[in-house]
């Protein structure tokens, strides 16, 4: 079952085209990094999801509802942005009152538990609270509703490294093995690599490419040799050429059947395959422009 | 409505409303420092400062609780918080502009309270009568209440969707009151020309607090409009324009009103005012219409358009006697600064048409000439001040001062010499010797000092009572010959005694019965009639015999006692009665033979052949025969 599904998603701003044609869907239970660099669309994508933006064009489903303006979508998924906010005049236990009103399965309960895990005094005042306070926060909120899907956008930004520890290897983990749907952005994605069960590449307003977790674990890896020919390194689609000069060059491989291609190509004289850690990996998905390498 | 969101948005906007309160509270100790440094009494000063802040503080008010919480629901880092909730952008838009009717309906009522308790409104809003005052307190004088309260609604409402538009609260607390000023010029020019052209105003409970009403729901419309945009960032046109449009919707509508509202002033006709005509009979009005006057009535009624143009209108539909002087639609707005208007009309004993028109610069008197009125010497404006009928004499009034008493009077001058000699035509003579001398020209009679007799000359009416006052009475006529009407005191009351030309004297009438009509009234053709106790009219026919017609049983349907009938025509046995919005007919008996339903009229005359009413939109003519039609410009 597809918990979320989208295609053809495009969305402006002024002349920008900040989206241009976004395409993807995730089955239930599957926790999926969303990489790109910054202004490719991450947050907008988000924010669509939400329903908190219309998209210009395009098919949207979120949890069987299709985005209409009316809220009912962010009632069913579970958002924490980059830089959570609450208005300063009210404490955390304010701000949890006031969502316990608003949300049909809001559980006092489940807010009251994230609260001592997290170690979040219900009497802090907003004002003057830190950004790991607010952070800690916005978890709650996302997550006390118990919503079928969660969208993380850097959820651990200003988080301090135990709560940064407890977030991914507690929170993120039992989301997953709870069958909820997470859909995930972080600079520091190798942090979550434990974690995901996909990697979706934005570029260029697009999800340019996918890639299972263990796939990548399995097949990714670094091809070098010494080239036949000076004049001619070989072209071969989804082999991501690394730095480096005169004839001696390496590759990075995401899959299998490229790394063959690569290797059967003749162009190298003695290759050597090493594996390709997944940080690497994601470096290299980062600097993906355009193009569908699926 | 959502309450959570409600409440939420109360607490974020209740800065605002506790600092109009704060602001408040600040200004009443200003009181005492006014009154020290102008020398105005304490309580004046603190009077002054409370009705400023009811009429001009509370929408001020409006403005900024609108335009704070307007800007703040649109923020980017509220709408960062609150579009994360559950909610849609209406519905927390409408939770916004709730919240903040709810902060300005307390500020208000604080303010108002004060000011009340504080009898500083009292001398304004307080009057002893049930009519339409401003004197009333705000929750008893509906119409004025309703007036305001909208008209602050309006600044809320355009300064919250403005602020909430363009993201900005000052910008939103500027415009919005901007958008209702622009909005208020065109209710302020419908009411106003309405008001200036004798319209029916009923004070502010009209089309125009109706106006009011639809200004503030196009702006409601747009809430929802606008909350789509928050999706939208973009400044698209098509996201824009229903926000836009709904705004715009307020002045246009307005102005169309308006414009309207001058279309059908400019093609409707109405009964031309009559001049008053002076009989000299303390104990009448003075507007009373002597028999000359009365005789003239005829066929036709004098009909006036707003452009100062005259119509004869009867039977046969209306002919044009003076045109009108069109000028432009300012003129129906600004009449007394641009355009020519009709001030008083009359017809002299011989049925000439006399006209008193004004111009910005002149006063105009003109009089028939066969079929046309022809305009006599002009004067400069205020020159002189009426035109009336003394005795059977038309004349031209004037205030003047007597130099050595420094009292002033009312003086005259003979319409017909002013034609001819303008303002050069000499007032020299006061009112009052005017009507001395037209009384006893038309055979006056006069009141012993004892009360109880008249005497005409040689002859002696012996009265049955004694009479209520002593002086000079002006004849009127019954069955053709003069008659007096002189009220005297018995055991049961007051009652009028007719003293006939053949030395009788009866009792016409009782008097005292519904004096708010005066005592008795006239029919074109010399039927004289006055209300008697016991649901009956006195009348006194042309034939000079003495009737009572009993109109209990004629009510028709849905009428009340009050309004009371009007008798207008009596002929052939049968009587014709104006009784609230039917037309009843009957016979000299009392018994009825057919009613017929009538629109609601503003006013009517009466003529030989039938009689005229203005239903408020136009005249229209029905007579005794039946036939009708509606008098219009050609």
């Amino acid at each position: 079952m597809k918990t979320l599904d989208f295609s053809g998603v495009t969305r402006t701003f002024g002349a920008k085209r900040v989206l241009d044609g976004a395409t993807g869907s995730a089955e239930q239970g599957k926790v999926i990094g969303l990489l790109g660099r910054n202004g490719e669309g991450k947050t907008t994508l988000f924010k669509i999801l939400l329903d908190l933006l219309a998209a210009d064009e395009g098919d949207i489903e979120v949890l069987g509802l299709r985005p209409d303006g009316s809220g009912a979508i962010r009632q069913l998924a579970g958002f924490v942005p980059e830089r959570p906010s609450f208005h300063s005049f009210m404490s955390v236990a304010g701000v949890l009152e006031l969502r316990a009103s608003l949300f049909k399965n809001w559980s006092a309960d489940r807010a009251a538990a994230l609260c001592k895990r997290l170690r979040l005094d219900p009497q802090t005042r907003i004002e003057g609270a830190s950004k790991g306070t607010l952070g800690k926060l916005g978890w709650v909120c996302a997550a006390a509703h118990d919503p079928a899907l969660y969208l993380l956008d850097e959820p651990t930004s200003g988080l301090d490294a135990l709560v940064r520890e407890e977030v991914l290897s507690g929170l993120v983990s039992e989301l997953g093995e709870a069958g909820k749907t997470v859909l995930v952005t972080s600079h520091r994605m190798d942090e979550m690599a434990g974690l995901l069960d996909e990697v979706w590449v934005m570029a260029g307003g697009k999800i340019v490419a996918v890639h299972e977790l263990d796939a990548l674990r399995a097949e990714g890896c670094v091809v070098s040799g010494r080239l036949r020919s000076a004049d001619a390194p070989p072209a071969v689609p989804g082999a991501l050429p690394l730095p480096g000069e005169g004839l001696v060059r390496a590759w990075a491989v995401l899959d299998r059947a490229t790394r063959e291609r690569l290797l059967g190509c003749g162009a190298l004289s003695s290759p050597t395959v090493e594996p390709l850690p997944l940080d690497k990996a994601f470096s290299h998905l980062l600097s993906l422009k355009g193009g569908d390498l699926r | 409505m959502n309450f959570p969101l409600l409440s939420l948005e109360i607490r974020k906007n209740r800065l605002a409303a506790a600092s109009v309160v704060a602001a408040f509270l600040v200004t009443l100790p200003v009181a005492r420092l006014v009154a020290s440094t102008t020398g105005m009494e304490a309580g004046n000063a603190l009077s002054t400062i409370l009705i400023g802040w009811a009429f001009v503080g509370l929408p001020f008010a409006a403005a900024l609780i609108g335009a704070t919480a307007g800007s703040g629901t649109a923020s980017s880092g509220n709408a960062g918080i609150e579009a994360l909730l559950p909610a849609s952008a209406t519905r927390r838009a409408a939770a916004s502009l709730t919240a903040a009717g709810f902060l300005l309906a307390i500020t208000a009522a604080f303010v108002l309270a004060c000011a009340w308790f504080g009898n500083a409104l009292a001398p304004y809003l307080i009057a002893p009568d049930k009519a339409f005052s401003w004197g009333r307190p705000f929750w008893q004088n509906m119409p004025v209440t309703n007036f305001f309260l909208l008209m602050i609604a309006d600044v809320l409402a355009a300064s919250w969707v403005l602020a909430y538009l363009i993201g900005h609260g000052v910008a939103g607390g500027l415009l919005g009151p901007a958008l209702v000023i622009i909005e208020s010029f065109g209710v302020g020019l419908c009411l106003g020309m309405r008001m200036e052209h004798g319209e029916w105003v009923s004070s502010l409970a009209g089309y125009e607090t109706a106006m009011l009403a639809f200004l503030v729901l196009v702006k409601l419309v747009a809430v929802p409009a606008a909350a789509r945009l928050e999706r939208r960032p973009s400044p698209r046109v098509r996201a824009w324009a229903f926000p836009a449009a709904a705004l715009l919707a307020g002045p246009l509508a307005t102005w169309l009103m308006a414009g309207a509202i001058a279309s059908g002033l400019d093609a409707r006709l109405r009964f031309a005012e009559p001049a008053p005509v002076f009989s000299y009979q303390s104990w009448f009005e003075d507007s009373s219409p002597t028999p000359a006057a009365l005789a003239a009535a005829g066929r036709s009624a004098a009909l006036m358009s707003v452009r100062g143009g005259i119509w004869l209108g009867g039977k046969e539909g209306v002919r044009v006697v003076l045109p009108e002087e069109r000028s432009g639609v300012y003129d129906l707005v600004f009449r007394p600064f641009e355009g020519a208007w009709l001030f008083r009309t009359l017809r002299d004993s011989t049925g000439r048409l006399w006209a008193h028109r004004v111009t910005p610069l002149r006063d105009e008197l003109w009089s028939q000439t066969g079929e046309a009125m022809t305009l006599g010497r002009p004067s400069p404006r205020n020159e002189w001040g009426n035109l009336a009928v003394v005795g059977r004499r038309v004349v031209v009034t004037k205030y003047l001062v007597d130099p050595k008493t420094g009292i002033s009077q009312s003086s005259y001058a003979a319409a017909e010499d002013f034609i001819h000699r303008g303002s050069a035509a000499p007032f020299d003579k006061s009112l009052n010797d005017a009507i001395k001398t037209a009384v006893k020209a038309a055979g006056a009679g006069v009141v012993d000092c004892d009360k109880r007799c008249l005497r005409v000359g040689a002859r002696r009416w012996r009265l049955p009572g004694p009479a209520l006052y002593a002086g000079p009475v002006f004849p009127h006529w019954a069955g053709g010959k003069p008659a007096y009407f002189i009220p005297y005191k018995d055991a049961s009351g007051t009652a009028a005694a007719l003293c006939r030309a053949d030395g009788t004297v009866t009792t016409a009438w009782r008097l005292g019965v519904r004096r708010e009509r005066g005592d008795f009234y006239a029919l074109p053709d010399g039927t004289l009639y006055a209300y008697q106790p016991g649901d009956a009219l006195g009348i006194i026919g042309t034939d000079g015999k003495v009737s009572t017609l009993r109109y209990g049983r004629l009510r028709p349907k849905g009428a009340s006692l009050d309004p009371l009938p009007w008798l207008l025509h009596r002929a052939g046995g049968r009587v014709w009665l104006l009784w609230d919005r039917a037309l009843v007919e009957a016979g000299d008996d009392g018994v009825l033979k057919s009613t017929r339903a009538l629109p609601r009229w503003e006013s009517f005359r009466t003529l030989e052949d039938g009689f005229l009413y203005d239903d408020g939109r136009s005249v229209r003519y029905l007579g005794w025969d039946a036939t009708s039609r509606r008098l219009s410009k050609p």
